[in-house]
């Protein structure tokens, strides 16, 4: 029983790195308005580190934020979402033929493809 | 307000399940208050959970709509087993009165108040410990937002459209919706998707595993309440109530599954219909068991095994088509699921040609490499202050189910001890990555079966604790389960 108290007593102690997802999931939540209420919405994947469990965390979040579309690693849709810091600086090619439409907090922009 | 809301959504069903369990005379061979409680809340949810897929996958979306013929619903349950219990009080009034437990009538010793004062320390502790989770991680933990309650967001917002969330390959478009369309139903009745309800699902069910392990030892025990204590004592076990993920859920139906048919076991006279329905309930929460997780394949073949066994005790092996009869409404649903809307082939199960899997089953270098990952895993389960918890609780589980009088741990244990052979094949077949695959699920695996190892570690404990006195009738050897109803 003592085992127990020290053993409760350290799991109560214990405390958890900050988490990003509240945060994400808010600022993805704002993007909803801009979107229509169902169907495939592009994401595009970091120009860098597009493997690391942080990037798949961003897109995984933007999905969770804006079910029920559903939220595709790709370009193509006619929305696309650039999350913060995934574009390449100085103008990136793949986001030839969108044009911007709107930034909400966190820096995640929201484009639109540019219908000839 | 809304997490009120909520809360109707889970005492409705829970009411009626508990009217049905009485009127069905499971209360009357259950002893355990505690236990039918925890019975009557998760079975409600589980149910609740078979029914809202039925109603969505019929064109109804979940709205106000929904929220009437769901209260409806458990309002005509409810209303029929309280009817048909009112029968049965008139026309069991005029039959002998049963011989009752009186052992928890004896006053408590210095023992049992410190015991007791020790389980509270640390339950007081735990509900810190909960709260700082669910503060920290309000959404939950990983495969919360990116399996499980994205999969209810679907259900609440998405309508008739919910089925889009299957097309999303990464977040495991087969896993069985238990706990989805828990959250969605709840977060319906809230009005609003609040994160508190999923964490709310995950601490009704860690509070009745806790519930129904100590209910099942008698709470008039002191070996309950020290593997209550115990239970509370995992940092892990803690973390994962507030994790929103569907490893507690399962862990309960478990170990739900496993009291009722331990009380089967023990206490019942051959040929009584009470066997039929404990057998009945003990199928429902292996049902539910398979509604919640993939994992409940596993669990099904040894708790069928557990089930057959309490059948051939009653007298009439053919009582085993009770149990199936609780599973069969699950299992149709988890079947039609599975082949019609998510014909998907778990990512961790060998796909190859079944030479390669053969060869790598005998593979005794690939064995040697997941035996140490496997090992390490389990002796250093517990989280802070309790690393080993799994490895000394396995140990106490096994030393009780060898010693003289542990045949009903015996019978308790085999069901982990099966399942954990089920994992190990998995790890052994799998063509992924088996480490990484062990490093992301085995802390959940282990958490799975922890309330049922700690149950059979504590079910010899203190055997003949009062056992002086007039126990009920048909347990004259160990009892089980007393009443804790007072």
């Amino acid at each position: 029983m003592a085992w127990c108290l020290v053993a409760a007593f350290s799991a109560f102690q214990f405390s958890r790195a900050p988490d990003p997802t509240d945060d994400l999931d808010a600022e993805f939540s704002a993007l909803a308005e801009h979107l229509p209420p169902r169907g495939l919405v592009g994401f595009l994947d970091r120009y860098a580190d597009g493997g690391t469990d942080d990037a798949a965390r961003t897109w995984f979040v933007a999905q969770y934020a804006l079910a029920p579309r559903v939220v595709v690693s790709r370009v193509g849709p006619e929305f696309l979402i650039v999350a913060s810091g995934a574009a390449k600086p100085g103008g990136d090619p793949r986001l030839d033929g969108y044009i911007h439409i709107e930034t909400v907090a966190g820096g995640h922009r929201l484009y639109r493809r540019n219908l000839p | 307000m809304t997490g009120l809301s909520a809360l109707v959504g889970v005492v409705l069903p829970a009411v009626a399940v508990w009217l049905t369990m009485v009127a069905c005379g499971v209360g009357q061979v259950i002893r355990s208050r505690t236990v039918l409680i925890a019975l009557a809340v998760c079975g409600g949810l589980g149910l609740s959970a078979l029914s809202s897929f039925w109603i969505i996958a019929n064109g109804m979306g979940l709205g106000s709509g929904f929220i009437l013929a769901d209260a409806m619903l458990w309002m005509v349950v409810g209303s029929v087993a309280w009817w048909v219990r009112r029968r049965r009080v008139g026309v069991e009034s005029q039959a002998p009165p049963r011989v009752v437990a009186v052992a928890e009538a004896l006053p408590l010793t210095t023992t049992d108040w410190l015991v007791r004062g020790v389980f509270i320390l640390v339950a007081l502790m735990a509900v810190g410990t909960i709260i700082k989770g669910y503060w920290a991680l309000p959404h939950g933990e990983w495969d919360a937002w990116a399996i499980w309650n994205q999969k209810a967001r679907f259900l609440a917002r998405g309508g008739r459209q919910w089925i889009s969330a299957l097309a999303i390959d990464w977040s495991h478009p087969g896993h069985p919706l238990l706990v989805p369309l828990t959250v969605a139903r709840l977060w319906t009745y809230a009005g609003r998707e609040i994160t508190l309800v999923p964490a709310m699902v995950g601490i009704v069910f860690g509070t009745a595993t806790v519930a129904a392990v100590m209910g099942g030892l008698g709470l008039h025990r002191k070996r309950a309440w020290c593997a209550g204590a115990v239970l509370l004592a995992s940092g892990t076990f803690l973390q994962h109530w507030t994790a929103q993920q569907a490893d507690i859920p399962f862990a309960f139906f478990m170990v739900a599954g496993l009291v009722v048919l331990a009380d089967a076991r023990i206490s019942l006279l051959p040929g009584t219909r009470d066997t039929k329905a404990l057998l009945l309930v003990a199928g429902g929460m292996a049902g539910f068991a398979l509604w919640t997780k993939n994992e409940g394949m596993v669990l099904l073949g040894p708790l069928a095994l557990a089930a057959l066994a309490v059948a051939v005790r009653s007298g009439n092996f053919r009582r085993v088509t009770w149990w199936a009869a609780g599973v069969v409404p699950a299992l149709l649903t988890v079947l039609w699921f599975k082949f019609t809307l998510a014909p998907v082939t778990p990512f961790y199960l060998p796909q190859g040609s079944w030479l390669l899997v053969i060869e790598r089953s005998f593979d005794h270098q690939h064995r040697a490499i997941i035996d140490a990952a496997l090992w390490s895993q389990w002796t250093g389960w517990g989280g802070p202050g309790a690393t080993g918890a799994a490895l000394v609780i396995t140990i106490a589980a096994v030393v009780a189910a060898l010693s003289r009088v542990g045949h009903v741990v015996r019978f308790v244990v085999a069901v982990p001890f099966v399942m954990l052979a089920g994992y190990y094949a998995v790890f052994l077949l799998t063509e992924s990555d088996v480490l990484w695959l062990i490093a992301t699920t085995s802390d959940r695996l282990v958490l799975q079966i922890w309330p049922s190892m700690v149950l059979a570690a504590f079910l010899v404990a203190d055997a003949n604790e009062r056992s002086a006195t007039p126990v009920h009738e048909a347990s004259p050897a160990m009892p089980f389960v007393d009443s804790d109803s007072g």
